[in-house]
């Protein structure tokens, strides 16, 4: 059945009252923002023009060709567009007296301030709690940081991979048969340091909204993947086990695992609990012997006879398309689903239907792809309204507009170099 | 600006109709948030994952799941069987009382409970429905059977987790669930800030395959579109080059990342050979021929292999570059850094001895985010809720029991 939408869809975005100053940098920083701006919230990001957020530097271009000048590519990156999406920008250096007055003027208008400095530097550029809270006494604070604001290793650097090693993360992902660790750096936990922010933001948020009272949250990107391991970190203690490289291994489900189909590179996963669902797959799959046979008898034999099993699933899916196999499964009620790459997630009908992907101009790197948001509320859903700033491409809006500056303390300010 | 124990959602009530992970994990975050949970459970077994363990010496108890345990802290337990039309007649008494509803329950079961979101909020208009399923509720694969591999296959993860040449592997443990829940906990707080201005609830859908797509995968979608990243990770991708590359050291591995400049420098610096810093033949970082990238990798495996993992880690601390070690589950417990945080905190309870649970990743300054008390037992809270609330008798109760309706 079909979540329908309310017939009375507010028309408006949840969050739009509120402001978000957003010092944010690289994708941990950035996405506590981005999700707040996906729900509405006018979130304005904060560059130094000496210190641009490094993604501007350091992720891949987008149609390089449509560059016009050098500093162009600063603004046609893929990670700056797929975390920035919905903000405005404006460039501002804190570390003179204007641009600390200035500041100082944004944070009195604003509700939320995110950042990922690292601890100290905050308190060295005046914007520390402390300091917010001198200004606008129920400011909520997000700092985002590799592993806390204090303790022993508070001045540990890292990125994605580092953060993999240090929740403990990635000694179970890999190939249990392979002893080098496996040197696959996907950004999960730089996602899950961005959404455990955006909770965080918006339980304070809710504090507010009943209490008017602000506060400081004091993040860990490690800690943010950590949580999520509950069942290893608990076999530790309460056993004293140690787990490790899991591949496609699950305790309860056999067969469990990806096998390869017809195609360069293409896989299918397949998932069996019940003896029920074995017994439509062996019918599904033209392959009844293998419910006969003494080893698959039930899932206990065909979890230890799993090496036997899977190399026969595995001849079997080779002679036909993931795709055959998923229908084939899922007509006899048997969890198959085809392995996607990027592409054949954007063609696919499924998540074209569910408006996952949505479609962007860009002024400078024109039209792109970009993923939206997945928290489908009814009455009123996030919307990817506008591509990522280019940089200090707010700066009027901002300045002008939002905070009133008249237009000569403005053209100042840009003289001087604090804008 | 004072601190106090009670939590940001102490005035929040919730019920939750849940089993396994993602469900239960976004209730926990509100439970441990201060919110009244009221986790309802069928009987006869409950929860499922209070059969799933860890469990301690590995012998099976339903009220010894590290699982269960770790998912159900600061919540109230009750039994029910939803099933029955006594059943439902409760839940909708409970549900009276309640601000947010949250399930993972099939949605074809909650349809012949007449419990589909919809038909709920027109009796409930001020109640926030959120649902988790794998897929979701529209789509071609909305009737698609799917565990998590089956999710995580098409969302992508699939394709990142291994390496080309073989198998794709998937995240285990029910990462899955995990990041559904947190996607659910904070759709749910976003809903709440609209209901305190219009007073309106909302329903809420969260397929765990979306919440791959979008944001756990789909934030390096463009870099598919700008022509970048192999689909499959290659095997010993970058090990070559001292980039995201995994060092041996004495008792373990360190990871090796340093994509700025100054990091480099400060680099060759620690490991005492600051010359390579300047050495115009490794100039060009991202563009080393094999042989100089591998001639990197020479000059400082001795180094590392004469150090652990502890002497490394601190030294490239104190020079602020992003070197760091890989942890064990193990290492993780016993971190210095975690005791000082006081990320985990050990509980005792009865049934189960003293347990150290993980918490929550952040530490929020006026209303502290923590568990509150264990997880309950199966039914634990039958009498409160049933007698205390809903005003049955202790008689009642029992024939409830014996009529499996509780």
């Amino acid at each position: 059945m079909e979540f329908q939408k309310e017939t009375t869809v507010l028309g408006r975005l949840p969050l739009e009252y509120i402001r978000v100053l957003d010092f944010g940098t690289a994708v941990a920083g950035t996405v506590p923002g981005m999700l707040l701006a996906d729900m509405g919230a006018q979130v304005i990001k904060v560059e130094s023009r000496n210190r641009l957020d490094m993604l501007r530097y350091d992720s891949l271009v987008l149609r390089r060709e449509r560059a016009k000048v050098r500093e162009d590519l600063l603004d046609m990156r893929t990670h700056v567009h797929a975390v920035n999406r919905n903000k405005m920008g404006i460039t501002l250096a804190l570390n003179t007296p204007q641009g600390q007055e200035i500041v100082s003027e944004l944070i009195k208008i604003s509700d939320v301030v995110i950042d990922n400095f690292g601890p100290g530097v905050s308190q060295k550029l005046g914007i520390d709690y402390p300091a917010l809270c001198k200004i606008r006494p129920d400011i909520i604070a997000l700092s985002i940081t590799v592993q806390g604001y204090s303790g022993p290793w508070k001045d540990t650097r890292g990125y994605a991979g580092n953060m993999a090693g240090l929740s403990g993360l990635a000694t179970l992902l890999g190939y249990p048969d392979e002893s080098e660790p496996q040197s696959n750096f996907g950004i999960t936990c730089d996602l899950n340091a961005g959404e455990s922010g955006a909770l965080a933001v918006l339980l304070a948020l809710v504090h507010r909204q009943r209490t008017g009272h602000g506060q400081f949250i004091d993040l860990s990107a490690v800690e943010s993947t950590i949580w999520l391991l509950g069942e290893p970190l608990m076999d530790y203690v309460m056993n004293k086990r140690v787990a490790g490289r899991q591949g496609n291994h699950d305790p309860v489900l056999a067969p469990h695992g990806t096998y390869p189909c017809q195609g360069e590179d293409k896989w299918v996963s397949i998932a069996v609990d019940t003896e029920a669902e074995w017994h439509h797959f062996c019918q599904a799959t033209g392959n009844q012997q293998w419910a006969l046979d003494d080893r698959f008898l039930d899932k206990y034999s065909r979890l230890k006879h799993r090496a036997e099993l899977d190399p026969l699933i595995a001849q079997w899916t080779r002679g036909h398309t993931s795709r055959q196999v998923t229908e084939l499964l899922q007509r006899a009620g048997v969890a198959a689903t085809p392995v996607l790459d990027p592409a054949e997630r954007y063609q696919d009908a499924h998540f074209k239907e569910r408006g996952l992907f949505v479609r962007l101009e860009h002024p400078k790197s024109g039209p792109e792809i970009l993923c939206g948001n997945p928290w489908r509320l009814s009455a009123t859903p996030p919307q990817i309204r506008f591509p990522a700033p280019n940089v200090g491409q707010h700066n009027e809006v901002v300045f002008m507009e939002i905070l009133g500056v008249p237009s000569e303390r403005f053209q100042d300010l840009i003289e001087k170099g604090v804008i | 600006m004072h601190a106090s124990n009670s939590g940001p959602l102490h005035w929040l009530k919730v019920v939750e109709l849940g089993s396994m992970v993602s469900a239960p994990f976004c209730a926990k975050i509100l439970a441990d948030a201060g919110a009244e949970v009221i986790k309802v459970e069928e009987p006869p077994g409950g929860d499922a994952a209070r059969g799933y363990g860890p469990f301690p010496s590995d012998i099976p108890h339903p009220e010894r799941s590290g699982l269960f345990l770790y998912l159900n802290t600061s919540k109230l337990g009750i039994t029910l069987n939803v099933d029955s039309a006594t059943g439902r007649e409760i839940l909708d008494k409970l549900v009276t009382e309640a601000d947010v509803l949250v399930s993972n329950v099939e949605m074809s079961r909650l349809e012949g409970w007449r419990l589909a979101p919809t038909s709920l909020r027109d009796r409930f208009p001020r109640l926030i429905y959120a649902h988790i399923s794998p897929l979701g509720g529209s789509g071609p694969y909305k009737d698609y059977k799917a565990y998590q591999i089956n999710s995580e296959a098409l969302g992508g993860v699939v394709e990142q987790v291994g390496h080309s040449g073989r198998e794709p592997l998937q995240m285990p443990f029910h990462y899955g669930g995990y990041e559904a829940g947190l996607a659910a906990a904070s759709a749910i707080l976003t809903t709440l800030l609209v209901l305190g201005i219009e007073g309106k609830g909302q329903v809420i859908e969260i397929a765990e395959a979306d919440v791959w797509v979008t944001l756990q995968t789909g934030i390096q979608f463009l870099d598919y579109q700008a022509g970048g990243l192999p689909t499959r990770v290659p095997r010993k991708a970058e090990q070559t080059a001292l980039s995201r590359t995994y060092m041996r050291c004495k008792d373990g591995y360190m990871l090796v990342s340093m994509p700025q400049l100054a990091q480099w420098r400060r680099f060759w610096a620690v490991v005492g050979q600051p010359e390579v810093a300047d050495n115009p033949r490794y100039q060009d970082r991202n563009k080393l021929p094999q042989e100089a990238a591998q001639e990197l990798r020479s000059l400082v495996e001795p180094w590392f292999m004469a150090r652990t993992k502890e002497e490394i880690f601190y030294l490239f601390r104190e020079a602020r570059v992003p070197i760091t070690p890989l942890m064990t589950v193990a290492d993780v417990v016993d971190s210095p850094q975690e005791r000082h945080r006081t990320f985990f905190t050990e509980v005792h309870r009865e049934d189960s001895g003293p347990l150290t649970y993980p918490g929550v990743p952040f530490a929020m300054s006026e209303t502290p985010v923590h568990m509150r008390q264990p997880a309950p037992l199966l039914g634990e809270h039958n009498a409160e809720i049933y007698c205390r609330r809903l005003g049955y008798s202790i008689q009642e109760l029992a024939t409830l029991r014996q009529c499996r309706v509780i």
